[in-house]
């Protein structure tokens, strides 16, 4: 894909089809997988045009990584996740593939059906996969990703090592599903072949009604990683809000979608290079 | 053998040699020793015997799928239809033999139409050969001691003359289990068995001229028995859940490995993927002169016809990768997560294992499903927080939690949650102490976290009231 992006701003305009051939060759030699797809599947989008305008693929691609940097509590990005999943399994591209979610014993908790029925998530559509140790987590998920059986694979991770994620990038490429990595934010990002990283943490809700009762599930979203897309395209942070539509009863729509609530444009105009090396925590420290 | 019992040192079993000195089982040491001046001795150890038993019981398995261990130091094994694997009834007992004469085992072995007259002929023809059960004493009918003596004393010493009396004095004297055990002897009435494990529906037995050591060898040959149990499945029409693969050393022991399947297949390059993961488990020792790949579990699996329609391929991509999770995970690792029609908020989340039939939808969990939001994530525990609230009866408007202080901005509540009353146990309920309802409590705070937290019962002006947290909102 970075291949082809840059080939718009390349200065050979003159002789597209010899450059077009030979770089579809090299992408042949390097990744035959994405090459032989003749049906790629279809992006997930968050069918919120301010969100989807940012992403060049109009929504997060499949065959791809995407990592989901969870601040807040325990269930805050979960659900945030859970969110993504179940949308991801109702999309009509999938074919009623289910997703899986896999996650080990010493880190996150036990998730809680009726709470994942919520979320478009149940027994026909969702697999859950408890392991021991990391290393039986990253098999299961490049196992999962390799088989091309399911929708959308979540692993709740840790610090993944790049080679680990390398390898899931080629298993998600050769199954063409969707991989989402969700790892607490003190852990260290590695420098991988990530698309897409996010991180998402907790949002005071808004009423619906008057009084102190809480309202739908808000999450502060920010787009910390995209590539092919431009740091300063976007803003700093998004106030996305889930509804729930309790109305559609049927596996085959999603059962509810994000809404926004806020966008919060503080970003400082300075160029993107300079603010590589600044800790995360400091920037959203206001 | 000895062992200390009925207030002395008793001889337990005897050798052959021992045997010729005079020495009979039952004798004290005592007088053991006087009628055999060089007698070595051992402390008896019957349950060690047993495991022996039943490993040797296990090793048999290259012979007949069928084996049991009888009471008395003894093995059945049942090989009809086995023989001819071995060129006959009389070569297999004759590689038995030499097999168990190379362990060193001292053993008899026989070959009859019955249970019971394969156990009269090992233990009390001389010689083994000859298979006629009249001539034999009355005590190779299984037969207590008690009536062994009280025939005896009526002089009937051989099972030739209880077959010449009329049966119902016989039952009269003796009650009717002499009878029965003299028909099954002669197989007029059938004698039930359990077989040690399982009996499988198909079996592919391979034996090899030379011990299998490598690893690379004994993949050639699961291939190979895959291949021969999947076409004898495909007559059939059958498919296999659970399949084992069991190599049998040179030493008389066994290493096995067992894989299960979510659904009946018979697939060799499946099947064969799933048993890769785990063949480092096997260990091929000293060399592995037959292997065995049994299917224990069958299922009936009609002949499929690949539709262009891609919903089945996507089915059979899904069952295989759950094969294989479930395999290298483990069953009960690989899960599908169900409601259930329960007030109680840990009863109403229920985990399958996703190899297990396909799940159903429950009509009366999806009506009774709560109003309610529900959390995304539930403590199996709730655990004990610490709650400042402004009137005794109502939401709490700071918590403190493993140290973390929390500054409630909203909440909502409260939610009764009560026991049903035909769950009466204490010990089923995940709260610490014994509250019939908890008051439910949906609260966020100041950061925008949301978390369900409960009062463990009414609210009482004589006891302070005890606040648990149970599960995360997203």
């Amino acid at each position: 894909m970075a291949v082809k992006s840059k080939c718009k701003r390349s200065t050979y305009r003159n002789k597209p089809t010899v450059l077009d051939d030979l770089r579809r060759r090299i992408a042949k030699l390097e990744r035959p997988a994405l090459v032989d797809q003749t049906n790629p599947p279809a992006v997930l989008p968050f069918d919120m045009w301010q969100i989807d305008e940012v992403l060049p693929w109009r929504g997060l691609p499949p065959s791809a990584l995407h990592e989901i940097v969870a601040a807040g509590h325990a269930a805050t990005a979960a659900g945030f996740c859970a969110a993504l999943l179940g949308r991801a399994a109702s999309l009509p591209s999938t074919q009623g593939k289910p997703v899986l979610w896999c996650q080990s014993r010493q880190r996150g908790r036990p998730l809680y059906a009726p709470g994942l029925a919520a979320f478009g998530l149940n027994a026909e559509n969702l697999i859950v996969v408890a392991t021991d140790s990391d290393r039986d987590l990253l098999w299961c998920l490049e196992e999962s990703l390799r088989s091309g059986a399911l929708a959308a694979v979540l692993g709740e991770t840790g610090s993944v090592a790049p080679t680990s994620l390398r390898r899931l990038q080629l298993a998600a490429e050769t199954g063409g599903g969707m991989a989402f990595l969700l790892r607490p934010e003190r852990t260290s990002a590695a420098p991988g072949p990530v698309l897409t990283r996010w991180r998402v943490g907790a949002a005071p809700s808004r009423p619906k009604r008057p009084g102190r009762w809480p309202g739908p599930p808000c999450w502060q979203l920010e787009l910390l990683r995209c590539r092919g897309g431009s740091p300063g395209d976007w803003p700093e942070k998004w106030l996305v809000e889930w509804s729930h539509e309790t109305t559609n009863k049927g596996t085959a729509t999603p059962a509810g979608r994000f809404t926004l609530a806020a966008e919060v444009r503080q970003r400082p105009l300075a160029p993107a290079a300079s603010r590589v090396g600044v800790p995360e925590t400091s920037r959203y420290a206001a | 053998m000895v062992a200390a019992e009925r207030g002395g040192v008793r001889v337990i079993s005897v050798n052959r040699s021992a045997e010729s000195a005079g020495v009979t089982p039952g004798l004290t040491l005592a007088a053991a020793g006087a009628l055999c001046a060089n007698l070595i001795t051992a402390e008896a150890d019957p349950e060690g015997d047993r495991r022996a038993l039943a490993a040797l019981a296990d090793w048999c398995g290259r012979y007949t799928p069928w084996t049991a261990l009888d009471e008395s130091g003894g093995l059945w094994l049942e090989i009809t239809g086995c023989g001819h694997l071995f060129g006959g009834e009389a070569e297999l007992l004759a590689d038995l033999g030499r097999r168990l004469d190379g362990f060193g085992y001292a053993h008899v072995a026989a070959v009859a139409e019955t249970p019971g007259a394969a156990w009269a002929t090992a233990r009390y023809a001389r010689p083994v050969a000859d298979a006629t059960l009249a001539p034999l004493p009355v005590a190779a009918l299984r037969l207590p001691p008690a009536t062994v003596e009280g025939l005896q004393r009526l002089g009937l010493r051989c099972i030739g003359d209880l077959i010449r009396l009329p049966r119902a004095p016989l039952s009269a004297r003796f009650g009717p289990h002499l009878l029965k055990r003299l028909d099954q002897a002669l197989g007029r009435c059938p004698e039930i068995i359990d077989p040690r494990r399982p009996t499988p529906a198909f079996r592919t037995r391979l034996a090899f001229a030379e011990p299998l050591i490598h690893r690379g060898g004994i993949e050639a040959a699961l291939k190979q028995a895959l291949d021969c149990l999947c076409r004898q499945m495909a007559a059939a029409e059958q498919g296999v859940r659970r399949l084992s693969f069991t190599l049998y050393r040179g030493d008389g022991s066994i290493s096995e490995v067992a894989i299960g399947t979510s659904r009946p297949n018979r697939q060799p390059a499946h099947l064969a993927r799933l048993f890769f993961e785990k063949l480092e488990r096997l260990d091929p020792g000293f060399g592995v002169d037959v292997a065995i790949l049994a299917a224990i579990v069958v299922d009936p699996l009609a002949p499929i016809q690949s539709d262009l329609a891609s919903g089945g391929e996507t089915q059979i991509a899904i069952d295989h990768l759950l094969d294989r999770l479930g395999n290298r995970l483990g069953p009960s690792r690989v899960l599908r997560l169900t409601s259930r029609a329960s007030h109680l908020p840990e009863r109403a989340h229920h985990a399958v294992s996703a190899l297990d039939a396909p799940p159903q939808q429950h009509d009366n969990a999806t009506t009774h499903a709560p109003r309610t939001p529900r959390p995304l994530r539930l403590l199996a525990t709730p655990e004990l927080i610490e709650v400042v609230a402004p009137v005794p009866d109502h939401p709490p408007a700071l918590f403190r939690w493993r140290r973390h202080q929390h500054r409630v901005a909203r909440a909502e509540g409260p939610e009764r949650i009560g026991t049903e009353w035909w769950h009466n146990d204490p010990a089923e309920l995940a709260s610490p102490d014994q509250a019939r309802a908890r008051d439910y409590y949906r609260i966020e705070d100041t950061d925008g976290g949301r978390f369900w937290v409960f009062r463990n019962g009414p609210y009482r002006p004589d006891r302070p009231p005890r606040w648990y947290l149970h599960g995360f909102f997203s």
